[in-house]
């Protein structure tokens, strides 16, 4: 039987280990960055694409205090949420309530047709006062999400603070249908917020809600969202999403590669970002502790000949440190620097070996998310038999990766497409068409967590999972 | 009595309360109209609050943005825009357009990102038409400029009618520029346009040689913000409990709501107010439940008219309870008065009897010659027979109003009765110069109560001796026919003037002139010899006479079988 949870446990501990052995960092910084390329010895004497990683990993010392948060609570309360969801998504609003101190901030929204601020924006200095209005929520009507998240940001600003961490925090579990309620709409709302630096987790609740809506949303402001299927499961989920909340290292980060003279910058896997001539700037608007977080990017390189070396491209890195000492400013600008460089051999067999296999698992991780992608894609416009084809060979193209890296986390890829492949007839499309979503933003944003409970994992042992996770 | 003065007060109470309500209900249906009116009035001047409200945060909105564009124009550097763009986060795209209309920035034949070439592709018509080149700030505008004073500026406001009629041109600010170093800006305004799911905004200026520096406002961000700025549906926040504000956009779909009402699909809303320029498009709609609409148009009206109402009908009841009071409380003094005399008459009535009977006991045995003797107790006699006559007509009154007056007929004959009464009288009506002509026709025997018929013709001739005093004859004749007597008294006296015949038989009425002043009278008499009268079957009637008056009596006297004394 395949167990999620053991795997995701390992996982964590694997990536915590790379980004712990990272070759080489400058300054003693609370964030690491490690950037390289996925094989630094290349062939000689041919022009090729090649993938460079930068890797950002928060870094948690003892005696840390953590960063004050700003979060918004937008709760659905429409009717569709009446019952066991809206009590569970409440117990997990107070039970998340009761892990904030006096130096933060929250504010709770509910939204049905229309928008309620039930908390504004306040310290939670008085816990009970808030327990209570959150106690007092029921469920009925219509499902204003834009509305809600509006308003969310809106509360959010008020004490809109770089050092603090500003996130809005969305538990739906339906369709918006009161205002703007396409996931282009949504993913926009998303992109202006994380410019000002709100990330909005969303965190989809059931079978019914739109998956599109809700990932665009977390993905474009760099949030994470998370799929639960049954009620049960929010406090847990809520939980990881805290623990992330209240681990943030640094804030508005931004990740500007200076490709060198010769090279030109392909594409951005994965992740929002512009590329102008040479120079790629991707923002991220968080790390959290001890959780790593990268751009790839895919350069083409012009032949060398053999024996040559060359620099690819130097990285900066500029981040709004959360727990280092503020300046007159008000916060501290960090700033992070590295040349990224690679050798040319005639040698196959050298250029092999020296793959860096960190950086070609995650190359390997974004090209099968985006071939999901390109599946998910295909079945939406009705080409079952192809979405199929595309979702095998994805298997097979894990599987030979798989053979060579000996990686667990390409099994949990491996596991899940060939699922996706099995299950896309129309009685079981809608839960694989979250799973396969859940899946690709998992990957794509990187994120400590994983919700999903495919059908046939239920019996994935919370508690290990909760502890694996915890780690 | 009872149950009529309630129904009189009743009356008084009512009739004029239900006039008022009347009045009032027609005065609420036309006062009603007005309030519905003023009440549209009042939730459109809410919209248009809330209008306000937008614009003025698009105010906001505009300052930022020439912000955004000065300092564009100030760093016109690809990267540098970009950095802007990346920064700013209300903000999707800008642009820089060179006087001929070609695009600076973004630079289509360089290298584009995602950004901007989504942002090239909703804006594709801008570029191909060049209309941000014709926007109205032609040379002129600048002369124009140029010849007002440096403080002044050409504004055309929103409101302006030219630029509202003309949709998707933008409002301009011709305006002397405030700062020298930045963009001396030429014009600047919005200029929006349709592409995909609705409206899109876009913030120009332009600079003296004709370049055009702009940003677009991002959408969703814009319709985020401005939905940042409404209220709530918190309680306690509109003013009314049911109703429900939506802001619906070009296509009429709701971008946002707030309120706890859910009014039924496709209702129409009570009060639409379109946004002000440049969001003209977009649409406010107050729905408000029929039931609050109603409770809140008829709240101040129906307690006014019911208030109204209540005052005058409490006004009416205390003045009609006063009125009842007062009347009431006469009523008994009266009663009080009349059982008085009754008391007193019913006490007066034994020793008078005693005192008439001895006088004509006396007068028997007083011998023929002592003349003045007999004289005195004739006098007695008669002041006692008066007397008798007063006092049985105020008791035959009290019985009257007892209902307790009854007859009781023997058989006797009414010529015999007659002359008995007037052989009473005689004396006296000889003193006062008055002679008795009888003629007597009624010699049968029948049914009759004679001390009825004494009571009757006796308060006639009484009445005869007080007013037709020195009249000379007193007609008095009977007649009978079938079983009625008709007794007619005619005297020579100064009769009774027409136009006061008809109250003469009304009780305690007394006719007012020389004749009656100085002379004593209950004003009873008429009264109830004419209720004996209808008492005994018959009637007593004032009849025409040439001179005097004259008084025809008519009993029913059916005819005895028995012969009187038989």
């Amino acid at each position: 039987m395949f167990r999620l949870s053991a795997v995701i446990k390992g996982i964590i501990l694997t990536v915590l280990l790379a980004g712990l052995s990272g070759v080489s960092s400058l300054g003693a910084e609370e964030v690491k960055l490690h950037a390289g390329m996925a094989s630094p010895v290349m062939l000689a004497g041919k022009k090729q694409n090649a993938y460079l990683k930068v890797s950002l990993t928060g870094q948690i010392r003892a005696g840390r205090q953590r960063s004050p948060v700003n979060i918004a609570i937008v709760l659905d309360k429409s009717g569709s949420m009446s019952g066991e969801k809206i009590e569970k998504a409440k117990e997990a609003a107070i039970v998340a309530l009761r892990s904030l101190d006096a130096n933060d901030i929250i504010s709770v929204i509910t939204y049905d047709s229309t928008v309620q601020v039930l908390v504004p924006a306040t310290k939670v200095s008085d816990k009970e006062v808030l327990i209570s209005a959150i106690n007092r929520i029921s469920a009925g009507g219509n499902t204003a999400l834009f509305g809600g998240v509006s308003k969310g940001a809106q509360e959010v600003r008020k004490f809109l603070q770089k050092n603090r961490v500003n996130r809005i925090i969305l538990i739906s579990d339906g369709l918006a249908n009161v205002g703007p309620s396409t996931p282009a709409e949504l993913g926009g709302l998303g992109s202006s917020l994380i410019k000002e630096g709100i990330s909005v987790t969303t965190i989809g609740l059931g079978l019914d809600y739109n998956e599109d809506l809700m990932t665009t949303l977390a993905v474009k402001s760099d949030g994470n969202h998370a799929f639960v299927e049954h009620a049960g499961d929010l406090a847990r989920i809520f939980d990881y999403e805290f623990g992330d909340v209240l681990s943030v290292i640094a804030q508005a980060v931004e990740v500007r590669i200076t490709c060198n003279e010769g090279i030109r910058p392909v594409r951005v896997l994965g992740r929002e970002a512009e590329i102008d001539g040479r120079e790629v700037v991707v923002i991220l608007n968080q790390i959290y502790g001890e959780q790593e977080k990268y751009v790839l990017l895919e350069v083409e390189v012009p032949p060398v000949a053999d024996g040559g070396s060359m620099e690819i491209a130097s990285v900066d890195i500029y981040y709004a440190g959360m727990t280092s000492k503020k300046t007159k400013g008000g916060h501290r600008r960090g700033h992070l620097h590295q040349k990224v460089s690679a050798t040319f051999s005639n040698s196959a067999e050298s250029a092999a070996a020296s793959m860096d296999k960190d950086v070609m698992l995650a190359v390997i991780e974004s090209i099968a998310n985006e071939t999901n992608e390109l599946a998910l894609d295909l079945r939406d416009t009705g080409k079952t038999q192809e979405a199929q084809q595309c979702l095998n060979d994805n298997v097979l193209y894990l599987k030979t990766w798989e053979k060579l890296m000996n990686s667990p986390k390409l099994r949990i890829l491996i596991e899940y497409n060939r699922q996706h492949s099995e299950n896309l007839d129309p009685e079981k499309w809608k839960q694989t068409r979250k799973g396969m979503r859940n899946l690709q933003n998992w990957v794509k944003s990187q994120q400590s967590y994983n919700s999903q409970n495919d059908e046939d994992n239920d019996d994935n042992d919370d508690d290990k999972q909760q502890e694996g996770q915890a780690k | 009595m009872k149950p009529r003065l309630f129904i009189i007060f009743l009356l008084i109470v009512l009739m004029p309360l239900a006039l008022l309500a009347w009045m009032g209900r027609r005065m609420v249906r036309d006062e009603r109209e007005i309030v519905r009116h003023q009440f549209e009035n009042l939730l459109e001047s809410q919209l248009r609050d809330i209008d306000t409200l937008i614009m003025k945060f698009l105010q906001e909105r505009e300052r930022h943005l020439q912000d955004i564009t000065d300092r564009i124009y100030s760093d016109m550097e690809k990267s540098s825009i970009r950095a802007l763009i990346r920064k700013e986060s209300i903000i999707s795209q800008a642009f820089v357009m060179d006087p001929k209309g070609r695009l600076v920035y973004p630079d289509q034949t360089g290298a584009l990102n995602n950004n901007e070439k989504a942002f090239l592709d909703r804006s594709r018509q801008i570029w191909m038409n060049k209309e941000l080149l014709h926007l109205p700030v032609a040379e002129q505008d600048i002369s124009q400029v140029e010849e007002f004073e440096p403080q002044q500026a050409i504004s055309y406001s929103r409101n302006d009618e030219q630029i509202a009629q003309v949709q998707n041109k933008p409002v301009q600010q011709v305006s002397i520029p405030q700062n020298m170093n930045i963009l001396i800006s030429q014009g600047r305004g919005w200029y929006l346009w349709y592409w995909g799911r609705g409206i899109h905004l876009l913030y120009w200026q332009k600079d003296a040689y004709g370049s055009v520096i702009g940003a677009e406002l991002d959408r969703v961000r814009l319709i985020s913000d401005i939905i940042g700025e409404l209220p709530d549906t918190s309680p306690g926040k509109s003013s009314f409990a049911e109703s429900l504000i939506t802001l619906t956009d070009s296509k009429g779909s709701v971008i946002y709501q707030w309120g706890a009402y859910e009014p039924p699909e496709n209702a129409t809303p009570k009060v639409s107010y379109p946004l002000s320029h440049p969001l003209q498009s977009w649409k406010l709609n107050y729905h408000i439940s029929h039931g609050e609409m109603e409770a809140v148009i008829n709240r101040g009206l129906w307690f006014n008219l019911f208030s109204g109402l209540a005052a005058v009908g409490l006004a009416l009841v205390g003045l009609a309870f006063y009125f009842y009071r007062e009347s009431s409380r006469e009523i008994r003094q009266a009663t009080q008065r009349v059982n008085f005399v009754n008391q007193v008459s019913h006490e007066l009535k034994t020793p008078l009897t005693n005192i008439r009977m001895y006088a004509e006991l006396l007068e028997n045995e007083l011998d023929e010659e002592q003349g003045r003797g007999r004289n005195h107790l004739d006098v007695i006699v008669t002041e006692s027979q008066r007397l008798s006559r007063l006092i049985a007509n105020v008791l035959t009154f009290a019985r009257k109003k007892k209902s307790q007056l009854t007859i009781r007929k023997t058989p006797g004959v009414i010529d015999d009765t007659m002359q008995m009464i007037i052989d009473g009288f005689q004396p006296t009506l000889k003193a006062k110069g008055i002679t008795i002509c009888f003629d007597g026709n009624a010699a049968g025997s029948v049914l009759f109560d004679p001390d009825i018929l004494a009571q009757i013709v006796g308060n006639l001739i009484n009445n005869v001796e007080k007013y037709a005093t020195g009249s000379g004859e007193l007609k008095i004749a009977t007649g009978q026919e079938g079983g009625s007597t008709k007794i007619t008294i005619a005297d020579q006296g100064p009769g009774i003037p027409e136009g006061q015949q008809g109250k003469i038989f009304q009780p305690f009425y007394r006719l007012s002139n020389k004749l009656t002043d100085g002379i004593a009278g209950t004003g009873i008499g008429l009264t109830i010899s004419r209720e004996l009268a209808k008492k005994h079957g018959g009637d007593l009637r004032l009849i025409h006479a040439d001179k005097g008056a004259c008084f025809q009596l008519v009993l029913d006297t059916p005819t005895s079988e028995n012969k009187p004394g038989g």
